[in-house]
């Protein structure tokens, strides 16, 4: 055991710290879960419970994406199933996920133990361990980051397999293509660069194996494109760009009016000149430092918008292993310079903005390659105590660095961006579980079908005893449980007057009737106050000092199951200003 | 023989793009060109500034005109020859920029060939005479656009010279030192990196003398220079970014409040961490991909195109590998000097997002170095019969690459609304055409500039009406003749006189009106009230059908002018 510890002591520090910074305080770290991640979650426990999803009409073997809803990616739902055995909790929704980002460290470990060397692994699994991309989305219920683990696992699969065992990387490489929407297009090209090096560096034997590999996943993608026009996915090949997509032909008409008359104009300004353009304007974005390094996306759900997925200092140690390996093992970096100049091509076939964060996802791991190999190679380059000096010089800058994410991700996230979590809805739930207690309350949204999804998963309502009555109530558009009811539309004058609590959506736009001349509190938006909900006739929060604005949270605040009425009201529910 | 041939054909190459209808693009001058034009004129006429308190030796001396913020005096200098001998013009105003634009592919061309071979030197150039930042910068009067060549001719001197002459870089530097502004708080870095460079891998420890000499010259000049701003009145020490900038105070204190409460708060949020992270967001913001390959800025044409071409990233990035392998010393001092490049704007910006592409100048001819190093390695990678081919191909994607710029700059670049703005240009054309002698007001946000641009675009500065003009200035009169500039008044009255308002003034909604609009929208800019001089022509109702030649705007007739700029809606 001694010896077994010993020797496998870099693989373990990686594995617990990779542990560590995913799993703490994951149940109140992010605060909520936005309805997407619910949507995931909650059809997951149903898989688990029924074999189907929550309407009961469909089920992830048929590897058609989820019938109910928006088309989403078809395997997550099966893969983190297990899980619904455990209570529905932030911490139990989140910890597959978690694991998953977990084991995306260890594999990147041994494909780095494969490519560079053991001491270089060391590296690139504590970069990988304590990157700011793997902890935020690892630490989120989200697909893509799915699809990345079993793309990576397939390389490292096909960098140690040979003869007919090659064939075995299909089954990761099937999983990853069936894991997220965004990254399908890239698994030929994908299979067909990881197939080569490692052909190369088997020293061109078993032509067959690598050959039917890429041959399968060409089929794969074949039969997929054809069956995207027999299900809902073929109304998500529409967001693919092609120079005959109408937004081109929409820039285009835009470039023309704005350009001085010409004879030059047609050959400048087309749809083939306008797709390419935007192509490579998206296409390069992803190595923009502002949105690697700074701001993350645009997207509130899946950035923190004042750190980016890499640390600053990660940028230097980027351009010094891209550099490095070129001189130490040029194969390696024939490899990685593929991969990476394929993981763009999803974001820049994308017809709205670019979230590279997501479509982008493979040149994630692919930084952190390098990265790793950068670090390794500069402390390498100093000798003996220099070396220690360097190296504990390094680890205390990036103790620094990491502190400063934590102190963004942990205490300021959740106050500026309390709505990229859809933090409200979670209040609303836990508000109208207390209410409807003691009386009939009805919620009126524009989305009735997601908030009665948050509504089942923060108060664990979702159980083996009702999948039935649920997925009833799925089909026929009844989201109703117990005293509470989602809706769409405004209350009406009758229902204001019987004086039951009534909770309405902001964007819900009620803005006439008896409705909009009563008195109401508000369940906010954390940072400034603006009012998401707004909350009539409450019969909960009425006898406590509401504030106007919220302040003073402690982190332990947000674990809402354990705070008296009295905490939640005069924590999160404010007086209307 | 046939490099100078080369050599030649690199000339004209950068000769075409930074001449090509200069008159018409860039489509206006900003207020930041105008700066020197008319104190320079005011020096040929009276030896003094429009406020008459400084002469050009004052310049040297750091003694700026006070009517305007502060900026390098070397471009004074430069301008003179031109002025002096003819009138106001937007050819005459960039061409120093344009001629220095120029010569600054040739500096390259050396400087290039001091470190590498003479091919890549030859690439360096050709990628300067058609990189589109180069040629944009060199088609305005920015001093940005002469900074690089004056550092590189520093490092050119300090490369070559040998024991006593490396002295010779004193002079030189000094040039160097006066032609931005931007750049002197870098002056005395990138100084001591050119001669420590210099002075440990090219002399081998020689002349230690004579580099204490230059970098004691260095000091000086630059602590004399120092004295003097703080006792400038329009100094512009607060463009200088410190962790006491209000802007990261007030960033501070917005992070605050917004916090859950922990232990770290002060630790973590406080103005100097604040203060580190916006500096490095900068640079991080000034070496972006996107920027430098895809939109650039705001300054730069909107955001339509980079300062540098997609294809010459993928030979950067080449280029510093190969460098990396090669000769890491040359790596160190390129690295070092693109960052010591991008400082000025680092140091500028207290919000940490955007450019402004004149402050990153210097950078971008060590830029060009390393693509002109990747491109010559990958070339190197083929043998002869196969080299024709990969280097013809390199010539249609660089050919195809460089006339989309040319057709984004002449065709779309005048019609945007970014840095450089048409409508006081077309505001004194329509002034120019009226032929009577009857009041005419213009009420304006800026009434001085508006009055500045007129006397420009009209090139009305001559030996008879410098001193009347000299006068108004200083007493914040903007008068010519009968036409008066003034700022925006709550109480502009109807008349029968032809008035011009400001969109951003109290308008006069009863009067019947014709407009000078923007051009990408036909967003209204000033209403013309009264108008005599463009009604008989059919107006139309917004802006359509331009052509590059409409942008030769003085030359126009008035029923051109008037269709194609007055708009009647």
């Amino acid at each position: 055991m001694k010896r077994f510890l010993k020797l496998n002591f870099p693989l373990i520090l990686v594995i617990l710290c990779a542990l560590f910074v995913r799993l703490v305080f994951l149940n109140i770290a992010p605060i909520a879960l936005n309805h997407d991640e619910v949507t995931f979650v909650e059809n997951a426990k149903a898989v688990f419970l029924t074999g189907k999803d929550l309407s009961g009409t469909w089920s992830p073997l048929s590897l058609t994406p989820i019938s109910y809803g928006f088309p989403m990616s078809e395997l997550p739902f099966l893969l983190v199933s297990p899980w619904g055995i455990f209570p529905s909790t932030l911490f139990w929704a989140r910890l597959p996920y978690a694991l998953f980002s977990a084991g995306l460290v260890v594999i990147l470990y041994f494909i780095a133990q494969k490519l560079f060397g053991r001491k270089q692994a060391l590296a690139v699994g504590l970069v990988a361990a304590f990157n700011p991309w793997g902890i935020f989305l690892g630490r989120t219920a989200f697909d893509s980051p799915l699809a990345v683990f079993f793309y990576m696992l397939s390389l490292l699969l096909i960098l140690h397999l040979n003869k007919k065992k090659i064939l075995f990387v299909f089954i990761p490489l099937f999983i990853a293509f069936f894991s997220y929407i965004g990254t399908k297009i890239i698994l030929v090209p994908f299979t067909i660069v990881i197939s080569t090096y490692s052909y190369i560096l088997n020293k061109r034997k078993d032509t067959l194996y690598y050959s039917l590999l890429v041959i399968a996943t060409i089929i794969l993608t074949g039969i997929f494109m054809i069956s995207l026009f027999s299900h809902n996915t073929g109304q998500r090949l529409s967001e693919l760009s092609t120079p005959f997509s109408s937004s081109v032909a929409k820039t285009v008409d835009q470039q023309r009016s704005l350009t001085l008359n010409s004879p030059l104009t047609p050959i400048f300004s087309n749809k083939f000149e306008a797709f390419t353009s935007e192509f490579l304007h998206k296409y390069t974005g992803i190595f923009s430092t502002q949105y690697q390094f700074f701001y993350g996306d645009s997207d509130q759900h899946l950035s923190l918008w004042f750190h980016g997925y890499f640390y600053y200092l990660d940028f230097i140690f980027l351009i010094l292993g891209y550099c490095a390996l070129f001189t130490k093992n040029k194969k390696a970096w024939v490899l990685l310079t593929a991969l990476i100049l394929i993981a763009p091509i999803p974001a820049a076939l994308y017809q709205k903005d670019s979230i590279y964060v997501t479509r982008g996802v493979l040149i994630y791991p692919l930084f952190i390659l390098l990265i790793g190999f950068g670090i390794y190679t500069f402390v390498d380059y100093f000798k003996k105590y220099t070396k220690t000096a360097i190296v504990i010089i390094l680890t205390l800058i990036y103790l620094l660095l990491f502190l400063n994410f934590t102190n963004i991700y942990l205490f300021r996230y959740p106050m500026y961006n309390s709505e990229g979590v859809d933090f409200s809805s979670r209040l609303m739930a836990n508000y109208v579980l207390l209410a409807s207690k003691s009386t009939e309350i009805t919620v009126y949204t524009n989305e009735p079908d997601a908030l009665f999804k948050d509504f089942l998963f923060y108060d664990d309502f979702y159980n083996r005893g009702n999948t039935k009555i649920i997925a009833k109530k799925f089909k026929a558009h009844d989201f109703s449980l117990k005293n509470v009811t989602f809706k769409t539309g405004c209350p009406k004058d009758a229902e204001v007057k019987t004086g039951e609590p009534i909770v309405v959506a902001v964007s819900s736009g009620c803005n006439s009737g008896i409705i909009y001349n009563t008195d109401y509190k508000v369940i906010p938006q954390l940072g400034d106050a603006t009012p998401v909900y707004k909350i009539y006739f409450d019969n909960i929060c009425k006898n406590f000092g509401l504030k106007q604005f919220v302040s003073g949270l402690n982190l332990q605040d947000f674990d809402l199951k354990n705070l008296t009425n009295k905490q939640f009201c005069e924590d999160f529910i404010l007086n209307r200003r | 023989m046939k490099d100078k041939l080369i050599l030649l054909f690199i000339i004209l190459l950068a000769i075409i793009p930074r001449l090509l209808f200069l008159s018409n693009v860039p489509n206006a001058i900003t207020q930041d060109e105008l700066h020197y034009a008319l104190d320079v004129k005011s020096f040929q006429f009276s030896g003094k500034d429009v406020l008459q308190q400084v002469t050009p030796l004052d310049v040297v001396l750091f003694n700026f005109p006070k009517s305007e913020p502060l900026q390098a005096e070397l471009p004074y200098f430069l301008q003179m020859p031109i002025f002096f001998t003819g009138g106001f013009s937007m050819v005459n105003l960039v061409i120093p920029n344009v001629v220095i634009g120029i010569l600054t592919v040739l500096m390259l061309y050396l400087v290039t060939g001091e470190f590498f071979n003479k091919r890549t030197a030859l690439i360096a150039a050709i990628l300067a005479s058609i990189n589109p930042w180069m040629i944009f910068i060199s088609r305005t009067g920015y001093e940005a656009g002469i900074a690089p060549f004056f550092f590189l001719l520093t490092l050119f001197v300090l490369l070559k010279a040998k024991d006593n002459k490396i002295l010779l870089a004193i002079p030189v530097s000094l040039l160097a030192f006066y032609s931005y502004i931007g750049t002197k708080i870098i002056f005395i870095p990138i100084m001591v990196l050119f001669m420590l460079y210099v002075y440990f891998f090219v002399n081998k420890r020689k002349f230690r003398t004579q580099y204490i000499a230059v970098f004691i010259f260095t000091v000086l000049i630059t602590l004399l220079f120092f004295i003097q701003f703080k006792h400038f009145s329009l100094s512009r020490n607060d463009e200088f970014l410190l962790p006491s900038n209000p802007e990261i105070v007030r960033q501070v204190v917005s992070f605050r409040q917004a916090t859950i409460q922990n232990p770290f708060l002060s630790v973590f949020d406080n103005k100097y961490l604040m203060y580190a992270t916006v500096l490095t967001k900068n640079a991080f913001n000034a070496l972006s991909f996107n920027y430098l390959f895809t939109g650039a800025d705001y300054f730069f044409m909107l955001g339509v195109h980079g300062l540098f071409y997609y294809i010459d990233g993928i030979f950067l990035v080449i280029g510093t590998v190969f460098i990396y392998l090669k000769n890491r010393k040359v790596l160190g001092l390129l690295a070092a000097a693109i960052f010591l490049g991008i400082l000025p704007q680092v140091f500028h910006n207290p919000d940490g997002n955007g450019n402004f592409a004149p402050h990153l100048s210097l950078a971008v001819p060590f830029l060009i170095i390393l693509v002109a190093v990747g491109l010559d390695a990958f070339l190197s990678k083929f043998k002869k019969d196969k080299l024709y081919l990969a280097t013809a191909a390199i010539l249609v994607v660089y050919t195809l690459a460089f006339i989309n710029f040319m057709y984004i700059y002449f065709y779309k670049f005048p019609i945007q609304e970014g840095t450089f703005e048409v409508q006081n240009r077309i505001l004194a054309k329509y002034l120019s055409l009226q032929e009577t002698n009857n009041p005419i007001t213009i009420y304006s946000t800026n009434a001085k500039l508006a009055f500045r641009e007129f006397i420009f675009y009209q090139n009305l500065y001559t030996s008879k009406t410098s001193s009347i003009i000299n006068n108004d200035l200083k007493n914040d009169k903007f008068v010519y003749k009968n036409i008066m500039f003034r700022s925006c008044n709550p109480n502009i009255k109807e008349t029968s006189a032809l008035t011009i308002v400001d969109l951003s003034c109290t308008l006069l909604p009863n009067l019947p009106s014709v407009k000078i609009v923007q051009l990408k929208d036909s967003g209204n800019r000033y209403f013309i009230y009264n108008d005599k001089v463009c009604k008989k022509y059919g107006l139309k109702n917004y802006v359509s059908d331009l052509k590059l030649s409409d942008f030769s705007i003085e030359n126009l007739s008035s029923q051109k002018f008037c269709q194609a700029f007055i708009i009647s809606n």
